[in-house]
């Protein structure tokens, strides 16, 4: 048999090494900003500084600029090596380099200016969505190009992995990013409401799954027995977890949405789902610890080593958490709380941080042919990172659960809560300090390997282009004698591709296409009208400012929530929210009862001082002063804008955009009119300013249950909803079973 | 060990054969049943027994199960014996199960109105299953105890090696030095891949959860037992309401005259009356008509004429000799007993009442 003689890209893997190391120290730092921001407010210091501008920032940053190269640097590294082939173009590897740099720039700058999709984690607008799509296809590409030149016949577990994120972050992002554009930058979800929240959320918990969780279990599978020089533990175990938990991860979407207006049928789907993930989860984290039988020694001494059993064992923690918190007598609790920031961030630093540095101790000494510079400083960055991730979750686990019982105490009489919204988030702020210690000693140590990573490299000298050689591999598909069955689709990439997309598609499709195609999964009220013109341009700045990172619009059907907020959210009104803006976490309060007509509504006056400075109002808030929002509102493309709501399905009358602005203008002049005449000290408050449009969405929110419903006069409102759900649920039901049929 | 495996699977499945056989039979029994159901016997819900009885049942279940296979692996050491794949039981245990859950189902079919029906047949079956489970764990604890005692070797491996069989039965890892048996020949740029067996506990778990899924869903979603978001909504408000109010109960010094609320229902006028007759009836007579103290059934009032007025005035009393009555009575009765007097239908002087004092209000 002939032996070929090629070379594996060193270069590729390099640029994607450093930039993941760049990215994931600015992105920290941009994290722990924001975590100061909500320890010292006076840190909003511009519009582009806000937190709300500035989370998304962090988040997109750790996620795709951070994890993302992250994934390349290892996958370009493993990928070559497994297959015993060089990348398929070293062209699509440069192209996919760049290309994902310019896109992590492009969000740096636009994030920051306001341009947001207003949808977690898919913040970015669309022309970035479309360069995203664009990157990932190169990679596709250059990957199963290299996969269908390979030189060894069977693809290592590992591909499998890499495979699966492959297809399923292209499906996720595809479908969640639907979006039509009004402007260069500004864009609409194609979805409303219930189904985008739908939407978001099976692309935002798959996001986890398979851009911070797949790809790092194939990483997982190359460098934990690369470095413990050690076989994988159980063969067969890698194929029960993969399969099953790439099946099983697409349906638990929905438990982001328990106790909300989705139908009871798919919040008890996303429940089963997320407790059957459980053991698939913890398969990856067995093989993974059990590999390093024997070898436990080594990981005393081994840097690499040290930082993957961290890694692996904070994934088994967070994905033992995650069913938990899938339960809704924990998600009772924990929902809206820092809690679940505290679970993410043991995934984020403990996982997907720990194992990225131990990649990176590994990979450096590799690719400059030298050792690593100090192992003392290597083991000082363990031990400081250790620390840190235990400084900043646990503070935040307690906090997170006494905010909790905080909001839902009442009094001893039961007739009213104990607290303000404001003394929880007073309560907060030494655990918010904690955090921010743990994350600035994870930072320290991030540098510290920095330092270390960037002597070694100068002790070494780099190699471009390893040489290799293997036999031509022949008759690819022809199987061995007595194999194991799974090694006939180990063989066939194209095959192993469409057998995972079909594994991740039969989840969503049932969770989604019935909450679309059913009408009754979102029973409508009649009396929720589309927004007027301002109240549309005051829900752009609303969804720009991201205010939705801090306050949610979904009360919850609980007593204290009733209490503190008003009437629980029903589906139908939210059927004009192009996109959803329910949130995910509370550190203000819910604002979908913040309209007229509601308990906790505030008068026009109220929010124009408590915008421009929420201390006035609320002493001790942490809320940024928005003087920005003083700027005249742009009007331009308001008739665009109705025109894009009109295409998606909110009934404006035809030739409407003509009288748009007009109508504009005259309830920007009644909401001036409100505010100085309720307070006659407000001298600067003029009718074309940006605040008055946020005022004008603000008094709108949930106030249409309270108008008259003009349809069924008899009914209250509020029980006509409930009638209409109770009597729909069967219906549901029989529904779905047709469809899986 | 051959004797023992195929007397566990003949036991499991005559018990199988035998659930099988109740539950088909149960359903021309259950129309039959007309006395008093035992879960009403009792004094607990259907739901509560049913649920008692499949935990218990489950919990045998699972220690019959653990018994079977420590008896195995017992036995395996015992008799030093190459390992055997004992498919058979599981596959009867399996069975086993989903006969169990389909007489489980079974049970739910009949059910009538939102909770499950537990007719006595099934509780009688369920008495039996877990009877014959019983006999099985004695059976099993009696084999253990004889093995152990009279294997000194066996012990010695207890004491010394009981970690290494513990560890050894939760992973079924293949030990280091014998790895050689499973290495496969994969070779990934170095890599290679042992074909240890699924770890047990990891693989049961799964199962485990598997059943708990489908059972939430169907408890949830397909039999609708359970309360989902709405139902447990109104409970909750309801149970907020119910504690509202027995706060109240508790905390008579909560109603003033200022909050005060008209009470209307049977037993709050019931318990103003028996207060009324025994503390004001001897001024006001009785039935209010009025003697020393003024007519309370008719229009005219000295004091004040709503609920609130009328709690003042038994609370504070009045200067024309009526008694300041808040040092002798809580104010949850003076609520009662002002709510009693304000529904008192009218007695005219013509009917024997003393004639109006006061204002017209």
């Amino acid at each position: 048999m002939q032996v070929e003689k090629f070379s594996y890209d060193n270069r590729i893997v390099r640029l994607f090494l450093i930039a993941t190391i760049t990215w994931g120290v600015i992105g920290m730092l941009v994290g722990l900003f924001a975590s100061l921001e909500l320890i010292w407010p006076e840190l909003n210091i511009t519009s582009w500084l806000s937190f709300g501008r500035v989370r998304p920032l962090h988040t997109n940053a750790v996620i795709f600029a951070f994890v993302g190269n992250g994934i390349f640097a290892g996958v370009y590294y493993s990928l070559q090596r497994l297959l015993k082939a060089r990348m398929y173009s070293d062209l699509l590897s440069r192209i996919n380099f760049w290309g994902w740099q310019l896109i992590i720039i492009a969000a740096v700058i636009t994030l920051p200016m306001g341009y947001t999709a207003g949808k977690e984690y898919a913040e970015l607008e669309w022309p970035i969505d479309i360069a995203i799509t664009l990157m990932w296809v190169v990679w596709g590409i250059n990957m199963f190009g290299t996969i269908l030149k390979r030189r060894v016949k069977h693809m290592y577990v590992a591909i499998w992995f890499y495979i699966a994120t492959f297809v399923t972050v292209a499906v996720l992002h595809l479908v969640n990013s639907v979006e039509l554009p009004v402007t260069f930058m500004k864009s609409y979800s194609w979805y409303a409401g219930v189904q985008d929240a739908l939407v978001q959320w099976w692309y935002g918990h798959n996001a986890v799954a398979f851009f911070l969780t797949t790809p790092y279990l194939g990483l997982m599978y190359y460098f934990v027995p690369k470095a413990a020089n050690r076989p994988v533990y159980s063969y067969r175990l890698s194929i029960i977890h993969f399969w099953s938990l790439i099946f099983i991860y697409i349906w638990a979407g929905p438990h982001h949405l328990l106790y909300s207006s989705l139908p009871d049928w798919a919040q008890s789907l996303g429940i089963v789902f997320s407790i059957m993930l459980l053991f698939p989860s913890w398969g990856g984290m067995l093989n993974g610890l059990l590999t390093l039988r024997g070898v436990w020694d080594k990981v005393r001494d081994d840097a690499v080593l040290k930082f993957m059993v961290v890694a692996i064992t904070c994934y088994g923690m967070a994905t033992f958490e995650g069913p938990m918190l899938s339960l809704k007598n924990v998600n009772w609790i924990t929902h809206f709380t820092d809690w679940t920031v505290a679970h993410v961030h043991v995934g984020g630093l403990g996982w997907n941080g720990m194992l990225t540095f131990g990649m990176a101790y590994y990979l450096v000494p590799k690719l400059w042919r030298t050792n690593l510079y100090s192992k003392a400083l290597a083991n000082a960055h363990f031990w400081i990172a250790t620390l840190g991730i235990v400084l900043w979750v646990i503070p935040m686990y307690f906090a997170g659960f006494m905010q909790s019982l905080m909001w839902k105490k009442f009094t001893a009489a039961g007739s009213g809560l104990e607290y303000e919204f404001l003394d929880s988030v007073t309560f907060m702020k030494p655990y918010f300090m904690l955090r921010s210690l743990g994350g600035t000693l994870f930072i320290i140590g991030a540098c510290v390997m920095v330092y270390n990573l960037w002597k070694t490299a100068r002790m070494g000298s780099f190699l471009e282009n390893e040489e290799a050689e293997a036999p031509a591999l022949v008759n690819s598909k022809k199987g061995n004698k007595g194999e194991h069955w799974h090694s006939w689709i180990e063989r066939r990439p194209m095959k192993f591709l469409v057998f995972a997309l079909i594994a991740i598609l039969i989840g969503g499709a049932i969770e989604i296409i019935p909450t679309f195609m059913i009408s009754s999964n979102v029973p409508t009220i009649s009396s929720v009208t589309p927004y007027t013109p301002l109240e549309l341009e005051g829900r752009d700045i609303y969804v720009r400012e991201g205010c939705y990172n801090c306050h949610s619009q979904w009360v919850r059907p609980f007593r204290d929530e009733e209490m503190r907020y008003g009437e629980y959210s029903k589906a139908g009104e939210f059927v004009y929210d192009h996109p959803f803006q329910w949130g995910s976490k509370r550190t203000g309060p819910d604002l979908h009862r913040s309209g007229k007509g509601n308990d906790m509504n505030k008068s026009e006056a109220w929010h124009y001082v408590h915008m421009l400075s929420p201390e006035n109002k609320s002493a001790g808030s942490i809320m940024p002063a928005y003087v920005w929002l003083k700027d005249p509102l742009d009007i331009s493309n308001t008739p665009d804008k109705i025109n894009a709501m009109r295409t998606l399905g909110v009934p404006y009358p035809e030739g409407y955009e003509d009288q748009a602005v007009a109508d504009l203008k005259k309830q920007a002049q009644e909401v001036y009119e409100a505010i100085v005449e309720q307070d006659p000290d407000i001298q600067t408050a003029r009718p074309d300013m940006e605040l008055i449009a946020l005022i004008a969405y603000l008094e709108r929110l949930g106030s249409d249950i309270h108008k008259q419903n003009p349809v069924d006069e008899v009914l209250e409102i509020g029980e006509g909803i409930e009638l209409e759900t109770a009597d729909t649920s069967s219906v549901e039901m029989e529904d779905t079973t047709n469809i899986i049929e | 060990m051959n004797i023992i495996e195929k007397s566990i699977k003949a036991t499991l499945f005559l018990v199988t054969l035998f659930t099988s056989s109740l539950v088909l039979a149960q359903e021309e029994t259950v129309s039959a049943v007309q006395s008093t159901p035992i879960y009403a016997q009792l004094g607990l819900s259907s739901t509560m027994l049913f649920t008692i009885m499949t935990i218990f049942t489950l919990l045998l279940l699972a220690v019959v199960w653990s018994m079977a296979s420590s008896t195995k692996n017992i036995l395996k050491y015992k008799q030093d014996e190459a390992k055997k794949k004992n498919h058979g039981t599981k596959a009867l245990l399996a069975l086993f199960a989903l006969t169990f859950s389909s007489s489980v189902m079974a049970a739910d079919g009949g059910a009538s109105e939102s909770l499950i029906a537990f007719p006595d047949s099934v509780f009688w079956a369920y008495i039996v299953i877990d009877v014959v489970l019983i006999m099985i764990i004695i059976y099993l604890a009696g084999i253990v105890k004889g093995s152990i005692s009279d294997i000194i070797v066996l012990r010695k491996m207890f004491k010394w090696k009981k970690w290494k069989v513990w560890t050894k039965s939760m992973t079924q890892a293949v030990p280091i030095e014998e790895e050689g048996s499973i290495l496969l020949d994969h070779d990934y740029d170095g890599i290679t891949e042992l074909d240890n067996e699924l770890p047990p506990w990891w693989k049961y778990g799964f199962y485990i959860t598997i059943l708990w899924a489908v059972g939430y869903f169907f408890y949830y979603q397909v039999f609708e037992i359970g309360n989902l978001q709405e139902a447990e909504y109104l409970q909750e408000m309801a149970d907020g309401e119910r504690e509202m109010a027995e706060y109240k109960a508790a905390h008579p010094e909560m109603i003033t005259a200022d909050n005060v609320e008209l009470l209307t229902d049977a037993s709050s006028i019931a318990q103003g009356r028996s207060i009324y007759d025994t503390k004001c009836a001897s001024c006001h007579m009785e039935g209010g008509r009025g003697g020393l103290g003024p007519n309370l059934t008719d229009d005219y009032w000295l004091y004040g004429n709503d609920i609130s007025g009328v709690f003042t005035t038994i609370s504070e009393g009045a200067s024309n000799g009526m008694a300041a009555w808040k040092t002798m009575m809580p104010a949850n009765e003076i609520q009662a007993v002002a709510s009693y007097v304000m529904q008192l239908p009218d007695i005219t002087v013509a009917d024997g009442g003393k004639e109006p004092q006061g204002d017209l209000k």
